[in-house]
């Protein structure tokens, strides 16, 4: 066999395993498909707030990407709502939150207002948090997304909601910048 | 010496002389056209998948990515090949060798079409850019004009300093024309170079946007849009890496060329022009780990998000690929270097421990291509009670993988070090306590690597999991360099003989042309990462994609694409190869 | 037993280097050496 022939075919032979292991032997991951734009129906009720923040949560904004045990990058969150009570009352926050739902307002619109001890950027001594503001382009949720969010960590918390459908701001004036 | 000295400012200032003239203009230029276009820039525009044109029969994603990844391979070669061929020629002349002024120009001949076609390439993923996605081209040449300008200078002058470079390598060969053609040839990387910082700073805009704001208004400074978080690393990546893949598709053409090579003359040429390009290749391959790292880094302080979908995401799996390609590289770059110990005298003595090291080495690999989580389904999930195999999931995270290359690494580097001690005998009275005290290097150096990927890898959290890679990465490079020290001094005065070139089996090659293979593989896998990182965005979070083509494709299909790829560069490179053969052999060289 | 003896001075001097390098880079990076929960 010429000596062409002998690379061309270990070289396919090779081309062939990396293929191989690409297409059959890693787990078939098929990425999500691009978010639709079009805004969703407004929700009226409580519970369409919780579907929606659920929706956001898991779809849009991507929380579970670092709020996760496996990822280990950010602080759990399902008792976030129960547990916003001690973070405000912690020496070191100076957040504007008057209440647990405008923390966790805060929280998303202000990651950086205040950082749970330890999850902090590195060499910022926990001062700056590495979570981008949710408004921001990269994840882009609206006001009405944010306040979602908010309804679904207060239900996963398994405390009242609070958060009302209708208006333009969250109770209290934690508004973003 | 002092007529030395005189012609390297000779050649420095015939260098330095043009670009002295250029440069204020195109600075200036720059500044000019930002302040005067301190006009209104509008946001980015929102597109509909009706904006798209479409051509019938041609998918415009697929043009597109082929164009590009073509491009990419071509360029990275014909970036590469000068920097080798100005360094060879620059040992020539002052080693007063003049095998390497030759073989230096037989590089630079093979890299002569793979030129045009890299021009060709580029033409084609210009144009294809402009019909597909005209929009997105009107919205980048609104904030990078004037780079695209200077990019279009730069190109004449780097195709001007090739030609003189390569027709005026016979003419201007004797005296101080010799250092005006290396000026030429510093003239040649230079510009190549600065094209590719050029383009680097179009594609990373569009991965991490800098000098706009959220709706993709400009603030009429080039500076800022060029100067976003990836462009540094990118560049410094594409840099090294042109380099490694350079020197390997060097080398496969040597091996190519000792496979059908007459006469032990010729075997001996190529078997050393494979050794030597293959040595380019590795060395370069070593620090692009870090590159790689303060990349990604980058990345992550663009938006954490971003960096969690390729690292812990969707692309997490791409990345325990790279690691499958990447230990075949080191796999066959050790196979490389055993079968080399036949060519030096005292080659036979080292066979012993190659079982060792091969075993070390595989062991490593297999644990790098260990995954995390397992394909299961939920029976044999509940069953395994977890996404983890309970004894192997540890060898899965970062820091086994951190470990393990880490070894790879330092073995790889013992490979080398008893391959160049294959033909060399010491005859200072210290060689043994010398070895002795490499050996204790090596022992230490492992058993830090394994505490400190163990230690803070598994019982710490994750700051310090990741932190504790710079010291490992440290203990590695402190290894290379004290041994290369220590050997440096053992060897004054050594019994040198001279190694059997073209002694070493026909089935070495094969490594060579694994070793190019898989490169191209890579990078072209690697490629699909940086721009799938970007989603369903032209530039990311500024300019939403919404053409019919704007998921991300899975990895298979990624893979079957490269793949494709893979073997069409391939063939153009062989037809390239034999192009220059045949016009060697024909006599129209000057062989 | 000159070999050995060298191979386990070097040895203690290297892994001692070693632990240095380490707590200088974790202290770089804003770390202390050992972790404290």
């Amino acid at each position: 066999m010429s000596n062409f022939l002998k690379v061309a075919l270990f070289s396919l032979f090779i081309i062939g395993i990396y293929t191989l292991y690409s297409v059959k032997i890693i787990p078939p991951i098929t990425p999500e498909a691009p978010p639709k734009e079009e805004a969703s129906a407004e929700p009226v009720t409580v519970e369409e707030l919780i579907a929606l923040g659920e929706q956001v949560y898991n779809g849009k904004g991507a929380c579970a990407l670092c709020h996760s045990p496996v990822a280990g990058r950010a602080p759990l969150l399902e008792n976030a709502a129960v547990i916003a009570e001690d973070r405000m009352k912690d020496k070191n926050y100076k957040g504007k939150a008057a209440s647990a739902e405008e923390y966790l307002y805060e929280s998303l619109a202000e990651p950086s207002a205040f950082v749970v001890p330890g999850f902090g950027l590195a060499g910022t001594n926990d001062t700056v948090s590495p979570m981008p503001a949710v408004q921001a382009s990269a994840i882009g949720l609206s006001e009405i997304e944010i306040k979602a969010v908010v309804a679904y960590l207060q239900h996963l918390s398994g405390v009242e909601v609070t958060v009302k459908p209708e208006g333009d701001g969250t109770p209290g004036e934690v508004k973003s910048k | 010496m002092e007529s030395r000295l005189k012609r390297i400012f000779f050649t420095a200032a015939l260098a330095a002389f043009p670009l002295l003239f250029l440069l204020p203009d195109i600075f200036s230029g720059c500044c000019a056209f930002a302040a005067e276009t301190a006009r209104a820039f509008g946001p980015a525009p929102i597109l509909s998948p009706g904006d798209y044109p479409k051509v019938t029969g041609v998918n415009p994603r697929m043009f597109i990515w082929m164009a590009a990844q073509m491009h990419l391979w071509f360029a990275a070669f014909v970036l590469a090949v000068p920097i080798f061929v100005l360094l060879l020629e620059i040992a020539g002349v002052i080693k007063k060798d003049k095998r390497y002024d030759k073989v230096a120009y037989e590089f630079l001949r093979v890299s002569l079409t793979a030129y045009s076609i890299t021009a060709i390439t580029g033409g084609l993923l210009l144009l294809g850019l402009i019909v597909f996605y005209p929009d997105l081209m009107k919205y980048l040449s609104g904030i990078f004009g004037p780079t695209m300008l200077l990019y279009a200078l730069f190109f004449f002058v780097e195709s001007a300093a090739l030609y003189l470079y390569y027709y005026g390598w016979k003419p201007m060969s004797a005296g101080n024309l010799k250092w005006a053609h290396i000026g030429v040839g510093l003239i040649l990387n230079a510009s190549g170079t600065t094209l590719m910082f050029i383009a680097n700073a179009w594609v990373t805009f569009m991965m991490t946007p800098a000098g706009v704001d959220i709706a993709g208004v400009f603030d009429g400074n080039i500076w800022h849009a060029v100067r976003n978080h990836l462009w540094g690393p990118m560049n410094l990546h594409r840099f090294i890496a042109n380099i490694a893949y350079g020197g390997s598709i060097v080398a496969a053409y040597a091996a190519y060329r000792f496979l059908g090579a007459k006469g032990s003359d010729e075997k001996a040429h190529y078997d050393w022009m494979g050794y030597t390009a293959n040595l380019v290749a590795i060395g370069a391959l070593l620090p692009l780990p870090f590159a790689g790292y303060w990349l990604t880094a980058e990345i992550y302080a663009y938006s954490q998000q971003m960096g969690i979908t390729l690292m812990g995401g969707l692309f997490a799996w791409l990345f325990i690929i790279q690691a499958v390609l990447i230990g075949a590289l080191f796999l066959a770059a050790n196979y490389y270097l055993w079968c080399g110990f036949k060519r030096g005298v005292n080659g036979e003595r080292y066979y012993k421990y190659v079982k060792y090291i091969a075993f070390v080495i595989a062991a490593t690999f297999l644990v790098w291509f260990t995954p995390h989580t397992l394909i299961l389904t939920p029976e044999e999930a509940s069953s395994l009670g977890g996404q983890y195999h309970p004894l192997l999931g540890p060898l899965g995270l970062m820091p086994a993988k951190n470990i393990a290359v880490n070894i790879m690494l330092l073995f790889t580097f013992l490979s080398f070090l008893l391959y160049r001690r294959a033909h060399r005998t010491p005859t200072v009275k210290w060689a043994r306590i010398g070895t002795a005290i490499e050996a204790a290097l090596f022992t230490a150096a492992i058993a830090n690597i394994i505490w400190l990927g163990v230690y803070y890898g598994y019982f710490t959290n994750s700051v310090y999991k990741v932190a504790s890679s710079v010291p490992q990465v440290a203990t590695t490079l402190f290894v290379i360099v004290a041994c290369l020290v220590i050997e440096y001094f053992m060897h004054r005065k050594a019994e040198v003989s001279e190694l059997k070139w073209g002694s070493v089996p026909d089935r070495s090659q094969y490594a060579l042309f694994l070793i190019a293979v898989s490169f191209t593989w890579l990078m072209g896998l690697m490629g699909f990462v940086r721009s799938a990182i970007r989603q369903h965005w032209h530039v990311y979070s500024v300019m939403r994609d919404n053409s019919p083509d704007a998921f991300t494709p899975s990895i298979a299909y990624a893979a079957k694409t490269v793949s494709i790829g893979t073997i069409i560069f391939m063939a153009i490179i062989a037809f390239i190869f034999w192009l220059s053969h045949i016009g060697q052999e024909s006599g129209a060289g000057d062989e | 037993m000159k070999n050995i003896a060298a191979y386990i001075i070097a040895l203690a001097a290297f892994g001692a280097f070693f632990l240095v390098m380490d707590v200088f880079l974790f202290n770089a990076q804003g770390l202390s050496f050992l972790y404290r929960g």
